[in-house]
């Protein structure tokens, strides 16, 4: 009996080995959104509207504030999903679109608070000998929205760039957003050595 | 492998640069804002106030600039950011502007522990005081007054507060009445006992003197009386006072004429006809 004569050689390279990226499966970046969005939701969404409330609350009639239940509602829940979205699409080329959503969403929720942004206390009438009076208070502090904003219109052309890159080269940039671990890259080259019949590199 | 260490496409890195700028802005952004809350309360815990004036307001009386009440303060900003602010009231009576629009102006307080002055003065022209449409001395007349206070703190955050308030003047001589008597004439004196009446309705004690005297065609005659007064706030009071002078003086169609002494000068009350 002779032994069997070795397999012929694969006439190519396994495909994996030409890779330049290590991208995560579409699972495991749902998951991550789905956790970014949750934790969004309760930073965003439901933290800002209990301190608003439970400092303030609703019912105060002299101190007032245009920030509404719906508006915060609206604004984070916008907040959340989109940059779920971003984070589930990060592989694709659909990333860019979501980050240029989320940005813009960002932007616009922070100028709406920016308007809002006064508290008023009072009229508060009372009277005193022979007459009334009334006094009133105001604190606007729109200022600190309209500062956030810088980073966010930053960010906002980082996204667009983002987008346009998608568009234009397609995959261009996961080589650099997913690079290859170490771990990966020294498995690999152990495949390849042992593919060849060289020791591994080290 | 070696390719994964080429240089990043220009797209990529453009896009990269733009998002560190964000992040530094953003962070730039976030250590303003503890800046100035740190500096608020350094502010508010260095807080000094001191008045040059004592008790911090003067009263003056002069005919030429009327009632003036002046305010002075010198306030510390221990803080890292200034503190403007501005400060303006005006007051109405029915016949008019009782305070005109009065401002401190905007004022500065720098920061690093210096003082800054604020002052404001109020002042009541004598004309506005003894108006022809009715004297504010005697005349518990309706005033609207508005106090505005404005002011910003480190460039970013205002702030304000409003006091809107009716009521009345509260007259010193609210219903004065100077009543002559029938005169009486002896070794040669007319002696006329005037009545003097009035409520005290401000919100302080009045304390002066009132002038009184006769007047005939417009002119002075006889002696002037000075009559020390000195009425708590929202009492009466009623004295009658005797005066003697020339029996051509004292004659049905002369005038008693009274005034209040402020200082040198001399605010008209009213005048009342002999019987």
């Amino acid at each position: 009996m002779t032994a069997p004569p070795p397999p012929p050689p694969p006439t190519q390279f396994p495909e994996v080995w030409s890779r330049k990226h290590d991208l995560p499966g579409l699972p495991w970046c749902i998951a991550k959104g789905v956790a970014k969005g949750i934790l969004l939701i309760f930073f965003a969404v439901l933290l800002p509207i209990e301190i608003l409330y439970s400092t303030f609350g609703p019912t105060d009639f002299l101190l007032h504030h245009s920030f509404s239940e719906a508006l915060l509602a609206w604004g984070g829940s916008a907040l959340a999903v989109t940059s779920a979205g971003f984070t589930m699409f990060q592989t694709t080329r659909g990333y860019g679109f979501f980050r240029l959503a989320n940005r813009v969403a960002k932007l616009t929720y922070q100028y709406i608070l920016a308007t809002l942004a006064i508290f008023t206390l009072g009229p508060y009438a009372f009277t005193w000998g022979g007459g009334a009076a009334a006094v009133s208070a105001h604190f606007d502090f729109a200022d600190i929205f309209y500062l956030f904003m810088i980073p966010t219109t930053l960010a906002l052309l980082a996204a667009f760039v983002t987008l346009y890159e998608d568009v234009k080269h397609p995959g261009e940039r996961l080589p650099w957003d997913f690079p290859i671990s170490r771990r990966t890259r020294r498995r690999r080259e152990k495949e390849m050595a042992a593919y060849i019949g060289v020791p591994p590199p080290g | 492998m070696m390719e994964y260490r080429r240089r990043r496409p220009p797209l990529y890195r453009l896009a990269r640069y733009l998002r560190w700028s964000a992040v530094l802005a953003a962070i730039l952004v976030v250590v303003f804002l503890i800046s100035t809350a740190v500096s608020a309360v350094e502010f508010a815990s260095g807080l000094h106030v001191t008045t040059p004036k004592s008790g911090g307001y003067e009263f003056n009386y002069t005919q030429s600039t009327g009632f003036t009440a002046a305010f002075e303060a010198n306030v510390t900003n221990a803080g890292l950011y200034p503190l403007v602010l501005d400060l303006t009231t005006v007051a109405y009576t029915p016949q008019g502007p009782l305070v005109p629009r009065t401002t401190t102006g905007v004022v500065t307080l720098t920061p690093g522990g210096r003082a800054t002055t604020i002052g404001f003065k109020l002042q009541i022209p004598e004309s506005t005081l003894v108006s022809t449409e009715g004297n504010l001395l005697l005349n518990n007349t309706p005033v609207w007054g508005n106090v505005w206070f404005n002011g910003s703190y480190a460039y970013i955050y205002q702030f304000g507060f409003a006091v809107a308030a009716n009521g009345t003047w509260g007259a010193p001589f609210e219903n004065l009445t100077v009543v002559p008597g029938t005169p009486s004439t002896s070794s040669g004196e007319t002696t006329v006992p005037v009545t003097v009446n009035y409520t005290n309705n401000a919100i302080f004690q009045l304390a002066g003197n009132v002038t009184i005297q006769v007047v005939d065609n417009g002119a002075d005659c006889g002696p002037l009386v000075e009559l020390p007064v000195d009425t708590p706030s929202h009492q009466g009071f009623r004295e009658v006072v005797n005066l003697t002078g020339p029996s051509s003086c004292m004659v049905p169609g002369a005038s008693v004429s009274a005034a209040f002494l402020v200082g040198p000068a001399s605010l008209p009350l009213l005048t009342a006809r002999f019987p």
